[in-house]
């Protein structure tokens, strides 16, 4: 029983690893990071999903069935960490932009 | 009225030990609007505060066995109330507690050195503050018992290592601090989505619950994978150290000496998961020995790449790597054998003591040999080895304090740095004699590396650079002669660090039934 | 705090140990207080080697070990390869740990 979220999880998953390892340019690897956290965070979601669930509020749905309401916190956090996360990333290529003159991956002064 | 504030505190401890200093974190910016003494005043009474909490809760666990605090709770000891812990629990154990002081104490020392060593240097309201936050992760990383607030604990730690790192503002610490964040934030998205499997099938994310009703599926197995490389990554063993030298050479010289302690927390979290939630896997001897390759790999490559550097603080960043494999061959050889109780009680325990007591040597060795290049620094303002020449005319505490240094990392009686290696060459020479003899050639590497160093900074003439200004000034010696004093301390008495903290310490981690009691 | 540690070969006292360096370094002093007092200042001070006189100077970090470099010099090589520096290799690696990690571990399930 393979759902359609779990494959978005691992093609998300997949080209966000692949553009970490496979592009050469800073920006685009800060892009691979972010698709990748989008997937995890829809794993972590769909985890808790139950089928025609409502969101969880207690006040407004007190009886309908409600999806479970932890992988709904936890991705929260996970999202405002990942932006906390994403915009260091950015302003650490925009320095070294400022720096090197360049954001190619390759063109690094720190080796062996 | 003192007596019910101390009580409030030691009942309230584990949950103190970590909003103290995030609280006193986001009061700096505020203090330093006033003055920078009144800052330094604030820092380092906070710090003194956390220290304080820690040494209470430290003695609560060594007493009392393992400290359980649920937060939000009625009652703090109110774990599962229908038997489902469902909140979020912080859970102290020996482990725990051992790591949590090692990392206040580090950071006390860090921040009274940074005080001349940073000078009159712009954004340290930020520096300071980021110092509380990195020591709030750490100790929220070793404190808590929950997957989850684990990942957060550890983003916090990246995060705040991150903006340490970058702290100079040059196009190679930008540069590092890139390196760094990209490698750490994929690596907690592996802890996530590892916590998202186990929490998929279990509906628990505490560690302690998870452990209890763990069935081992593939799908766990793939998550222990996801945890294990992640961990090993935040600790710097090779093939995954790369992050380490570029971020401890440029960072500034007392962060490196944080930051060494930064990646022991990742150890710590590689050893809990790997003892606590998946100790029961049959399969778990394996890891074991994935651990023990991490570590010879560790130790052989790291030293082998430290001997040629030329900046001295890459060359240090290097041995970080090399001595962090000691801890994971010793701990790996008593995971690879904790399903035979006769080799555990043989050798297998004994190596772990030795894996445990080499971390606090480490911090404590470690710690000062950055402080000592950052006393170079502050003085030549270079890192280069080739520039350096004849120090030991201008600065002879300095070299004193290196001498201490060097010689207890290369395992030389009496340093500390040779007890806990003696106790892993032995055990581990049990297990198999190749890796022990391994193990020495590494140790002796590492004293070349460091005569290397030795004879490039402070013998030799004095060059006209280096000449310039005496010794250091006195807060930043007397930190480093506090580190020297501890070195020979426990060195001539390691059985005082060895009964009353590590050996309580692997008996906690070794002693999972106990660890999943504290909360079911 | 009487210093001994014990480990699974023995065990090991670091204060029986200092003061056996102690005693040794004693009895060192003693043995060279008994030498001759004939040492002249001058042509005696001059470090040589093998005849000539000893290189005046600093030996400069990167050109230490010299010997040790050449002989290892196909495993530095390999191991500056491996050293790139680039990010990405660094998250290369971290998926090729994961994808070992995980075939040892089904292998070892198996076992």
């Amino acid at each position: 029983m393979i759902d359609i979220q779990m494959i978005a999880v691992v093609v998300l998953i997949a080209l966000g690893i692949s553009a970490a390892v496979l592009k050469r340019n800073m920006i685009k690897v800060v892009m691979g990071i972010g698709v990748m956290g989008s997937g995890v965070n829809l794993f972590l979601v769909s985890m808790g999903y139950v089928e025609g669930g409502v969101a969880p509020i207690f006040t407004n749905t007190p009886n309908l069935t409600m999806v479970l309401a932890t992988p709904q916190a936890l991705t929260l956090t996970s999202i405002v960490i990942s932006l906390a996360v994403t915009a260091l990333m950015l302003s650490f290529s925009v320095m070294i932009y400022s720096k090197y003159g360049s954001i190619d991956t390759r063109k690094r002064r720190l080796k062996e | 009225m003192i007596d019910a504030w101390l009580e409030f505190c030691s009942q309230n401890a584990p949950a103190l030990v970590i909003a103290i200093p995030l609280i006193a974190a986001f009061a700096t910016p505020l203090f330093s609007r006033i003055s920078e003494k009144v800052r330094n005043i604030w820092v380092v009474l906070s710090l003194l505060a956390t220290f304080r909490v820690t040494a209470t809760l430290l003695h609560n666990v060594l007493d009392n066995g393992q400290v359980v605090y649920t937060l939000g709770a009625s009652v703090p000891s109110l774990t599962a109330p229908d038997g489902f812990p469902f909140r979020i629990i912080l859970q102290a154990d020996a482990m725990s507690a051992f790591m949590a002081i090692i990392s206040v104490s580090m950071a006390l020392i860090v921040c009274i050195y940074s005080f001349r060593f940073m000078g009159k240097k712009s954004g340290l309201d930020k520096y300071f503050a980021l110092l509380l936050v990195m020591t709030a992760g750490m100790i929220g990383l070793v404190t808590t018992g929950d997957l989850f607030s684990m990942f957060v604990f550890l983003e916090l730690l990246s995060v705040a290592s991150a903006a340490m790192i970058a702290y100079y503002s040059k196009g190679e610490s930008a540069e590092a601090a890139f390196k760094y964040m990209v490698v750490s934030s994929i690596g907690a998205l592996m802890i996530l989505f590892a916590a998202g499997m186990l929490y998929g099938q279990y509906n628990l994310l505490n560690i302690a619950g998870l452990a209890g009703v763990i069935e081992f599926t593939l799908i766990d197995k793939m998550a222990l994978v996801l945890l294990f490389s992640a961990f090993a990554l935040k600790c710097g063993a090779v093939p995954l150290h790369m992050w380490v030298s570029d971020a401890y050479g440029e960072a500034p010289a007392p962060v490196s000496a944080f930051l060494v302690v930064a990646s022991q927390a990742g150890l710590y979290a590689l050893f809990r998961i790997s003892f606590t939630l998946f100790g029961g896997l049959p399969g778990i001897a394996t890891m074991g020995w994935a651990m023990i390759i991490f570590g010879l790999l560790s130790m052989f490559v790291g030293v082998t790449m430290a001997i040629p550097q030329k900046d001295i603080k890459r060359l240090m960043a290097y041995h970080a790597v090399s001595q962090t494999g000691y801890m994971l061959l010793g701990v790996g050889v008593g995971l690879a054998v904790i399903n035979d109780m006769g080799s555990l009680a043989l050798f297998g325990k004994s190596a772990m003591e030795g894996g445990i007591f080499h971390v606090i040597n480490h911090a404590m060795y470690k710690g000062l040999l950055f402080l000592t290049a950052g006393a170079i620094i502050y003085r030549t303002g270079t890192k280069n080895l080739n520039e350096m020449s004849g120090l030991a005319h201008t600065m002879p505490l300095t070299t004193i304090f290196f001498i201490v240094g060097a010689l207890s990392i290369a395992g030389l009686p009496p340093f500390n740095g040779f007890a806990s290696k003696l106790m892993i060459y032995e055990s581990v020479f049990l297990f198999n004699p190749l890796f022990a003899v391994i193990a020495m050639v590494v140790s002796i590497l590492t004293l070349a590396s460091f005569v290397k160093v030795f004879h490039s900074a402070f013998m030799g003439p004095k060059v006209s650079k280096s000449a310039k200004g005496g010794e250091v000034p006195l807060s930043m010696w007397f930190v480093m002669g506090i580190l020297a004093v501890l070195i020979i301390f426990f060195g001539i008495f390691p059985d005082v660090m060895l009964d009353n903290l590590v050996t309580p310490a692997v008996d906690a981690l070794l002693n999972q039934a106990g660890y999943i009691g504290g909360v079911i | 705090m009487t210093g001994m540690i014990f480990t699974p070969a023995g065990y090991w006292n670091p204060i029986v140990w200092v003061a056996v360096v102690i005693i040794a370094s004693v009895i060192v002093f003693m043995l060279r207080s008994t030498g001759r007092k004939t040492f002249k200042n001058g042509a005696q001070q001059i470090p040589f080697y093998s005849g000539n006189e000893a290189p005046r100077g600093h030996i400069k970090a990167s050109n230490m070990y010299w010997g040790f470099f050449e002989s290892l010099e196909k495993y530095y090589i390999w191991l500056r390869k491996m050293h790139t520096g680039i990010i990405n290799d660094y998250v290369y690696f971290l998926v090729i740990v994961i994808v070992i990690l995980m075939a040892a571990l089904a292998l070892g399930g198996l076992l």
